[in-house]
């Protein structure tokens, strides 16, 4: 009888014997953000002109808030001042590099206005087929411009699709040459014709200024971009054939990614210092495209005329949001390989900003030294 | 290569077994936030055993798949047991009617996870030198049975800790070049696996036995991986005098 029972008892925990999920974030614990020597000057909400008990309620939900289980930070800084910072899942994020994926692109558009001052690119109108010599094997392409790549016009038929377009290809290094193989893609739509936003057109963009300035594009902007942002942690991977990636490829922090929105949002400065043409910021955030994926479109940058912000988008949820008029930034991340709704994505972000943007005291004076003028938009439906 | 090893077995081997199982599986890579994927597999396997004056030689292999979800995300598993083989001698005095001997057991733990971690493959590869026991208790027509296994050493190996992001690790045979690549000893600290089954049979010379098995499986330093399977057995034997 004894046995019996012992078995039936080590039978019954066995059964209910299982694993425990982790805690897929960490407790909210603070937000202030520390002061790291990293050319970031630290603030805090009530100096900036936030309300600091409503965005101490946000960063608790944000860590709390079980269906947002992928993000691993969020960041608010204002009038150019980091006031707000905390890591869902572990703090080494600060300095650990992760992908941005295709926030890529809107580093190689300030790259873009770079390669124009250091004449690299004589003018965005020029046929691509000028700076990039492969084009003349490949004659259907002449028809490209440098401003098409910028506006994903190129006309390629190139698809992002992670499990049969060309990024695929790409990602599983199959192509020996990435520029051949971009270029060897047939039309789809005469350049220039047509939107299609791809990884395609940003990296001929790489290609081309790596060509031109007879260095990696990520060794170029180093010198001309990065070191001069005080850029603390970025790798920038290279295809197998040595080209900088252009339309994915860098790896950085939090922290430093919003170095570049920071810039965008100062015209063009850092710390005072002019680093790009404002006038090229100018044109690169403004709207020269009018629907992609429901936003507005610049030269690589993405616009949302209703909030009037500008947004660095990378997949899995990488995100920069920039609104100019309130001189504020947001800057979220998450994890960088899920797919499909599994991403954190933009409409999931979007709720996040609006109520960091509603934590802006009215009255209070934006810091910002330089902040682009744009005329007002139609709310977006 | 398969066919020699099977008829070897039927030689070798007087009682053969085979089964169909299906487990309820839970696995913890640590690559995947923490999340737990839990779902069904399906396994076909056969058995081979020998009894010899006081000893017992068994061989096995298992093959099985299944489709596991964490959130909503799939996950495909194959498991893979080659080897299952197991000499266990019989016990006198305190120890009478327990068997007890080395075993060794070859598996393969093969996953996608396609929505969380695309265009990489995770792997737990594991040669288990270990300690198996088998106890028979006949409960008036019935009879149990009872097994286990107990790893002491265990070959592995494991995907990197770190893959970098942009480029797939993903590509035709890159399972078949990396799935033995860098076995690397592991004692309890580092790896472990075990295996309780208790197997349920109406008669003691019936053909049909029903079987429950606990597995659990731990690899414990980056990437750290957590499996544990709870399976329903149904063993089919072949001659009348099979033992479950």
């Amino acid at each position: 009888m004894m046995r019996s029972l012992s078995i039936l008892l080590l039978g019954t925990l066995l059964l209910f014997s299982c694993l425990r999920e982790e805690e897929l974030k960490q407790p909210f614990v603070s937000y202030l953000p520390p002061e790291m020597d990293d050319g970031w000057s630290i603030s805090s909400p009530g100096q900036e002109g936030m309300n600091a008990e409503a965005l101490r309620k946000i960063y608790q939900d944000f860590h709390e808030d079980e269906g947002l289980w992928q993000v691993r930070s969020l960041l608010v800084f204002r009038g150019g001042k980091l006031l707000a910072e905390s890591y869902t899942k572990d703090a080494r994020d600060r300095t650990t590099p992760r992908a941005i994926w295709s926030a890529t692109k809107q580093v190689m558009g300030l790259l873009t206005g770079l390669a124009l001052e250091s004449q690299l690119i004589q003018d965005v109108k020029d046929p691509v087929s000028d700076y990039l010599p492969e084009v003349k094997d490949f004659p259907d392409k002449n028809g490209i411009r440098v401003e098409h790549l910028l506006t994903m016009r190129s006309g390629i038929a190139y698809s992002n699709d992670g499990l049969s377009g060309q990024t695929d290809d790409i990602l599983r290094k199959l192509p020996d040459d990435i520029t051949r193989f971009i270029l060897g893609l047939p039309l789809a739509a005469t350049p220039g014709e047509k939107v299609n936003y791809s990884d395609g057109d940003p990296q001929l963009l790489s290609s081309l200024i790596q060509q031109q300035c007879g260095k990696p594009t990520s060794a170029w902007a180093w010198e001309v971009l990065f070191d001069k942002l005080q850029v603390q942690h970025l790798e920038w991977d290279h295809y197998k054939d040595g080209t900088t990636l252009g339309g994915f490829g860098i790896l950085t922090t939090p922290r430093d990614l919003a170095r570049f929105g920071q810039c965008v949002l100062d015209s063009g400065r850092w710390k005072g210092q002019r680093v790009v043409d404002p006038q090229w910021i100018n044109r690169m955030t403004t709207m020269k495209v009018p629907d992609v994926y429901g936003y507005e479109f610049g030269y690589l940058w993405w616009l949302d005329p209703s909030r009037n912000m500008l947004i660095m988008s990378g997949h899995g949820g990488q995100y920069v949001f920039l609104l100019p008029d309130m001189a504020l930034m947001i800057v979220m991340t998450a994890e960088v390989n899920t797919q499909g709704d599994f991403q954190f994505k933009r409409e999931k972000a979007l709720p996040w900003v609006d109520r960091i943007s509603a934590a802006v005291d009215d009255d209070a004076t934006i810091t910002s030294p330089a902040i682009p003028q744009r005329p007002a938009s139609p709310p977006r439906r | 290569m398969l066919s020699p090893l099977l008829l070897l077995c039927n030689i070798t081997f007087a009682q053969k077994t085979s089964s169909l199982s299906m487990g309820s599986r839970q696995v913890k890579e640590s690559a995947n936030y923490g999340l737990v994927y839990t779902g069904p597999m399906l396994y076909y396997g056969l058995a081979w055993e020998r009894n010899v004056q006081g000893k017992q030689l068994n061989y096995g292999f298992d093959l099985g798949t299944g489709v596991l979800f964490s959130r909503g995300a799939p996950a495909l598993n194959f498991s893979i047991k080659p080897i299952d083989l197991a000499l266990r001698y019989e016990g006198s005095g305190i120890l009478s009617g327990l068997w007890i001997g080395p075993a060794l057991r070859g598996t393969y733990e093969y996953a996608l996870y396609p929505e969380m971690q695309a265009g990489f493959d995770y792997w737990f590869t594991r040669l288990s030198l270990g300690i198996s026991t088998l106890y028979d208790q006949d409960l008036s027509s019935e009879r149990l049975r009872c097994k286990g296994f107990i790893s002491l050493l265990d070959m592995v190996s494991r995907q990197p800790a770190e893959r970098g992001p942009h480029f797939y690790d993903l590509g035709p045979g890159h399972a078949l070049k990396h799935l033995n690549s860098g076995l690397t000893p592991g004692f309890w600290s580092r790896s472990f696996s075990a295996e309780f089954q208790l197997a349920w049979r109406r008669r003691p010379d019936s053909r049909c036995t029903l079987a429950y098995a606990l597995s659990y499986a731990g690899y414990y330093e980056e990437p750290r991986y957590a499996l544990l399977q709870h399976t329903l057995r149904l063993m089919f034997n072949k001659h009348d005098d099979a033992k479950p």
